[in-house]
């Protein structure tokens, strides 16, 4: 498995599944421990308990995973993939006040 | 910008910590925006399927400093935490070689178990009664549990069923609905 599927992997995982990082523990462990054994079920669990046990977001055992397969590049790639999804929030936000002003206005039509 | 994401990336417990000092920061210290909408945005940050905190940096970093906002509240967010489960995970290969190691399935192994079981009750809350989305729960739970499907399929597959399910029961609702306004 290279970075990248594996950047590929999480950002996929991570796009699929709502409720945050817990959901993706089972996808990671079918891919990355059973499937393509580059990760032991000991790391796994490893990764997400310190992620939950630090402050901070849950989800970045990813970037653990990440420093334990390809080190330093490899944290920062899965931070990367585990990120960006984030970015859908823009849009999300335009359409949002988009809604909101549009009610106004048939508000004070109203009125 | 910084500093308020700095601090809400520090904050303990997950999610729920730094919405916690986020709302504390942003709405009742500085006013910057209203608890409406404030609420809002924690919805919206919610459907995203990704890290809610992660979405709600991006929103608030957009709202306040454009596109280089998102970058300053990401980075401010997400530095401790990076920091900190690097040198935890550098640790670990220390560990390794050493005796203490062997106290790693006592200790940490079981802790980790009792957090995913956590985690699973805190998200299945609102699926734990009588209804068909605890139905599906289950079928897929069995499915992942004794015939060792990818859950990646099981995954999709529920979310397919359950958007179907879901917009039939609402279709019986609305036809309900016109029934009793006649």
């Amino acid at each position: 498995m290279s970075l990248w599927k594996l950047a590929l992997l999480i950002a996929l995982f991570n796009l699929m599944t709502f409720g945050n990082g817990p959901v993706m523990i089972p996808l990671l462990q079918t891919h990355l421990v059973e499937g393509s054994r580059v990760l032991t079920q000991d790391q796994l669990l490893y990764a997400f308990t310190i992620a939950r046990v630090t402050p901070g977001q849950a989800n970045f055992y990813v970037a653990s995973i990440g420093y334990m397969l390809y080190g330093m590049p490899g944290s920062i790639v899965a931070t990367l993939a585990i990120i960006l999804p984030g970015y859908i929030m823009i849009p999300l936000l335009h359409g949002f006040e988009h809604l909101r002003d549009s009610r106004w206005i048939k508000g004070s039509r109203m009125v | 910008m910084f500093s308020i994401f700095l601090k809400a990336g520090l904050a303990f417990g997950g999610g729920l910590g730094i919405l916690a000092v986020l709302e504390d920061e942003l709405v009742s210290k500085r006013h910057a925006v209203s608890r409406d909408e404030f609420l809002s945005i924690y919805g919206i940050a919610r459907i995203v399927p990704s890290g809610t905190m992660t979405a709600l940096a991006v929103a608030y970093g957009y709202k306040f400093g454009g596109l280089s906002g998102t970058v300053i509240a990401l980075t401010a967010l997400s530095l401790p935490v990076f920091v900190l489960t690097i040198a935890l995970t550098i640790a670990y290969h220390y560990l390794r070689n050493s005796r203490l190691f062997d106290l790693l399935p006592v200790t940490i192994m079981p802790a980790a178990l009792a957090l995913i079981v956590v985690a699973a009750l805190k998200l299945g809350k609102d699926v734990f009664r009588p209804s068909l989305e605890l139905i599906i729960a289950g079928v897929a739970f069995s499915l992942a549990l004794f015939l060792r499907l990818n859950p990646a399929l099981i995954l999709l597959a529920g979310g397919a069923l359950g958007a179907l399910v879901l917009q039939k029961a609402e279709e019986q609702n609305d036809t309900k609905k016109k029934g009793s306004e006649k």
